[in-house]
């Protein structure tokens, strides 16, 4: 099937080899560094494949985490001044540079790492423009957080573009994965932006509009799948329009969160979110419409389906513009997708029978006033799944730790810019198979 | 063992009506 979400690059980095130099003094901090290099490897292969299964991205993304959290908080042992020194052996003896104090043991501890600012860290961002780069490997964490929830997005984007229909259980992998990317990107928003030193810049992928519209996204995206499955099990026309128009809504407030960004950076992301939230109120019409008629209301009925079929063509309008808008990203083909390819002679069809039972059986007039949908039924919204930082790795032990030694000298701040090498992605495939099922959707 | 709180297949309980994990209301195998 065309594509039917609109998916940005992924970000790219430059390479980081977490060579402190002589801040690394023992063989077991040198050993951290190392690991740690090839677990930031073995994530970033995964992730330009959007095929990958769930589980292994994630315990790449565990691991690599549950390193990168000892270079964000210190790692402190209350008994290592008195106790761990003779622990030692070998070159680690006598290579204790203790400094945080505000912890009440390992693994619990809330200071700032010595290394938290020991290299500078570069990267990408998914709607283009000037890299940005930080000394601070907070930033590096939430940067691989972002892509990894782009790639969440990407592997449910890659599920749904199936030909055949999809189980039930591809379904409610893929409606969980936009949930689990909505949570990062919340996490990021709620609980960390504010804790990093440096205020990112306007644009950037952690300016808080571009985090809010991605979560937004991912939201609004899930329901679509919840939406498809919906009417294909036939659920009451009543929760189907609800349900439209809160998904038009979140649509709307995606949009609304960048308006005020570059156009040249987010014009087409924008035109795509207008597409689906007209697209949607057209959905949520079409079905009061039918839900007016069941209740013998002929006029209303006559009168939500006119204003169905109009914003079915305005969607029709913005598809075009957002094939013509330039911009980043791996384009939807929302007017080659059976899902909007149906929906033209479905309100067509049902206007024409509204019509005729209204002039026929209810001569009712038609109301110039716009019928209400009744949206308190809030059933088949999509929540974030709350994101969890994972335990930092047991290898992060008080001597490891203590085995750095940082001094300022080796904090100086490195202006050179980067060369970043950008993600060849592995593209979602499309064919021109069509599912035979009520929606055209391969979610049900 | 105690008799389970919710009906069989349900994810959980929205307005007092059982969801599943999709949030939309269980409907009858019937």
């Amino acid at each position: 099937m065309a594509h039917w979400f609109h998916r940005n690059p992924l970000k790219a980095t430059a390479p980081l080899n977490f060579d402190l130099g002589r801040q690394a003094s023992t063989s077991s901090a040198r050993k951290v560094c190392s690991d740690i290099r090839v677990a930031r490897a073995q994530l970033l292969d995964l992730l330009p494949n959007p095929g990958h299964d769930v589980s292994v991205v994630k315990k790449a993304s565990e691991r690599y985490m549950s390193y990168l959290e000892g270079f964000i908080t210190a790692v402190e042992d209350s008994k290592t001044s008195t106790d761990q020194p003779q622990q030692q052996t070998g070159e680690d003896v006598g290579k204790l540079t203790l400094q945080e104090t505000n912890s009440d043991g390992a693994g619990k501890n809330t200071g700032q790492s010595k290394l938290r600012n020991a290299v500078k860290i570069t990267w990408t961002n998914s709607l283009g423009g000037k890299n940005i780069s930080q000394n601070d490997f907070l930033f590096e964490q939430i940067n691989m957080l972002f892509n990894i929830a782009l790639w969440l997005t990407k592997h449910a984007a890659k599920l749904s573009s199936s030909s055949d229909e999809i189980s039930e259980d591809d379904a409610k992998e893929v409606h969980r994965s936009l949930r689990e990317a909505a949570g990062i990107f919340k996490h990021i928003e709620d609980n960390m932006l504010n804790k990093l030193y440096e205020t990112p810049g306007d644009g950037c992928d952690l300016d808080q509009r571009i985090l809010s519209a991605y979560e937004i996204q991912c939201k609004a995206e899930a329901q679509e799948v919840t939406l498809a499955r919906a009417i294909e099990l036939k659920h009451t026309t009543s929760l189907i329009a609800a349900l439209s128009l809160e998904t038009s809504r979140l649509f709307t407030t995606a949009d609304d969160a960048i308006k005020s960004l570059d156009e040249k950076l987010v014009m087409k992301w924008r035109k795509y979110f207008q597409f689906k939230s007209v697209f949607y109120q057209s959905y949520a019409h079409c079905y009061n419409g039918n839900a007016l008629l069941a209740k013998d209301k002929g006029g209303e009925a006559v009168r939500s389906l006119k204003e169905s079929m109009a914003l079915f063509q305005k969607a029709d309008s913005l598809a075009k513009e957002y094939a013509k808008t330039k911009g980043p990203g791996v384009v939807a083909k929302p007017q080659q997708h059976p899902f909007f390819l149906r929906l033209g002679p479905i309100v067509h069809r049902i206007l024409e029978k509204t019509e005729r039972e209204n002039g026929m059986i209810y001569h009712e007039k038609v109301p110039e006033e716009l019928p209400e949908i009744d949206s308190k039924m809030k059933f088949g919204l999509a929540n974030p799944v709350e994101y969890e930082v994972p335990v930092r790795t047991p290898e992060w032990s008080a001597v490891v730790y203590n085995g750095f030694v940082t001094s300022p000298t080796n904090e100086k701040a490195n202006d050179k810019e980067d060369t970043v090498k950008s993600v060849k992605e592995i593209p979602v495939e499309e064919t021109d198979k069509h599912p035979g099922n009520t929606t055209g959707c391969a979610i049900s | 063992p105690a008799a389970p709180e919710t009906n069989p297949g349900a994810e959980s309980v929205q307005d007092g009506v059982p969801v599943d994990e999709f949030g939309l209301p269980q409907l009858s195998s019937t």
